[in-house]
């Protein structure tokens, strides 16, 4: 049952699982939970539509790139997935085996451990099943690039695809306009006790479960654990320790323009995604390259610009009045490339606590966004190495930005709202937050859930691969929970 | 593949025909078909105020 937490307050004395964010990951778990027989909560701080009020909670500060964080992300059931675009592509093997060159590990698990997830998953963002991943276009010739592969969702919006099924799923409670605002970590008995919840008047009160999940996002998720006093007290939650750290996005590159030599005898958009054999040349992150033809092209056809550009390149005048031609040519080309690219982990990328709290008495969170050498190596290896393949494959040319192949330059970009990384899953917490099992280190009942958790992001949406770890958390659970309960 | 940058923007024409002499001079492979082309090749580009483009374009030869 949906009840509103700021006019019933009906929370019962204890459930068997707690569940903080009703986002796609919240909602997933609560469904599989409850529907395997757990007495489940889930908790959400907004209500069933966009409100200001909730909202104005996501403000943060920013230091480093910006990343629109209070615009991207929605707060209120259902989360994000209220305004997501719907592109699903999968993980590959080769994220979870390469290990990224930087200092800090992969994927602590296989592939294969989120891989017999993905039908399921597939089936929850109503993609049709049995059906692969498609492309759209042909690869380029070589070794470098292949044509993307992806299928579109509806979009899948959570809160209105689920809602049936949160109002009746016997022994789930959800409550709306329900903040949680505080952890209480119980350091004798290594557990979390309960949790404090607030509605919007500060009315506050404890809830307790056997086992609590956050899943509120790659940012809330760090905040609520560096926001905990006990947390810290307890020592699960450090200065220098990994909560918060390894922030990573989709890197948004405005790569440049291309010719074409065939202009409208193009497809109006075509995807490419880096090889393995690519990344492993280039010791770069992956990266998808989409071609989109400018509108105008498509309407009236060809500039005679664009023609005369062929003409001068091929024809015997000389070098230096090529150069010349060339470096006045400003056209605006055919179409432009836009990017989404893999971002390595790097711990100065981060959500860090700062001494001012929001309306509800939580501390607000401060994210640095920013990008290292590697990084800049990535973007570059693409951008130059996609332009040789127009060339040599005669597709037609590629006019790069400057920042792109000129690492000195500082990079235009914008965020995809794929926000990973911030308590990365690893083998041990030197290098990370949660364990294989999404369980937070040090801590025997508090779980993450959603892409904060990732280890990297390879060049992949995450909202689907969220789902497959999601799913395997909530058969870790119920595996736990029916061995011990 | 490799590149060179000739930026125009922030280069002269001095430096231009010092690397297109440069890259005339390298022996390097290109004038191949696609097909015909070893698949160990790899083509030299320069680019020039961002354009990514053959180095076979502007070798002094075409002069």
């Amino acid at each position: 049952m949906i009840k509103d937490y700021q006019s019933q307050k009906e929370l019962r004395d204890h459930y068997d699982i707690c569940i903080i964010g009703g986002g796609p990951a919240g909602i997933t778990l609560a469904l599989r939970l409850a529907g395997n027989g757990r007495r489940v909560v889930l908790v959400e701080g907004g209500g069933l539509e966009y409100s200001p009020v909730s909202q104005n909670l996501y403000k943060v500060s920013s230091s480093g790139l910006e990343l629109y964080a209070q615009e991207t992300r929605l707060r209120y059931l259902g989360g994000t997935s209220n305004h997501w675009a719907g592109r699903c592509r999968p993980f590959e093997p080769s994220d979870f085996i390469v290990a990224p060159p930087v200092p800090v590990p992969g994927w602590p698990i296989a592939f294969s451990e989120i891989e017999r997830n993905l039908p399921e998953a597939m089936d929850i963002v109503d993609l049709p099943p049995h059906s692969g991943f498609k492309a759209i276009n042909a690869s380029l010739d070589g070794n470098d690039f292949y044509a993307d592969r992806f299928l579109l969702s509806p979009p899948t919006r959570f809160a209105q695809k689920y809602a049936k099924e949160l109002n009746e799923t016997e022994g789930l409670d959800v409550f709306i306009h329900c903040n949680c605002v505080d952890l209480e970590f119980d350091s004798k008995a290594g557990r979390i006790a309960t949790i404090v919840v607030s509605d919007y008047e500060l009315h506050r009160e404890r809830v307790t479960a056997k086992q609590f999940i956050l899943a509120t996002g790659a940012i809330e998720n760090a905040r609520h654990l560096l926001n905990s006093e006990s947390l810290a007290t307890g020592g699960i939650v450090s200065k220098d320790g990994f909560v918060g750290r390894c922030f990573m996005e989709h890197l948004n590159v405005e790569m440049g323009t291309f010719i074409l030599n065939d202009g409208q005898g193009t497809d109006a958009r075509q995807e490419y995604f880096t090889t393995d054999a690519f990344v492993m040349e280039h010791k770069s992150g992956k990266g998808n390259v989409t071609a989109t033809l400018v509108a105008e092209v498509k309407s009236y056809g060809r500039m005679a610009a664009i023609k005369s550009f062929f003409e001068n390149l091929v024809c015997e005048v000389g070098a230096e009045r090529k150069v010349e031609f060339i470096a006045k040519f400003d056209c605006p080309g055919d179409g432009v490339l836009g990017t989404l690219i893999e971002q390595f982990p790097n711990p100065d990328s981060r959500i860090s606590l700062l001494d001012e709290r929001d309306a509800l008495g939580m501390r607000k969170v401060n994210v640095h966004w920013e990008l290292t050498p590697a990084d800049r190596n990535t973007v570059k290896s693409i951008g130059l190495e996609v332009a040789k393949c127009f060339a040599e494959t005669g597709l037609g040319f590629v006019k790069l930005e400057d920042y792109v192949y000129d690492v000195d330059l500082p990079l235009r970009l914008n965020p995809h709202a794929h926000h990973m990384g911030t308590t990365r899953m690893a083998a041990s917490p030197e290098f990370g937050v949660v364990d294989e099992n999404c369980k937070v280190f040090g801590v025997e009942n508090l779980y993450v859930a959603g892409s904060s958790v990732f280890a990297t992001g390879g060049a992949c949406n995450p909202t689907m691969p969220i789902l497959q770890i999601v799913l395997r958390l909530a058969e870790h659970l119920n595996h736990q929970m029916g061995r011990y309960s | 593949m490799r590149e060179t940058d000739l930026n125009t923007s922030v280069m002269g024409r001095r430096s231009f025909l010092q690397a297109s002499a440069l890259l005339s001079l390298g022996g390097i492979m290109f004038g191949f078909s696609k097909a015909a082309r070893p698949s160990a090749a790899k083509s030299e580009f320069i680019v020039i105020n961002g354009w990514v483009l053959p180095a076979r374009h502007f070798r002094q030869t075409h002069a």
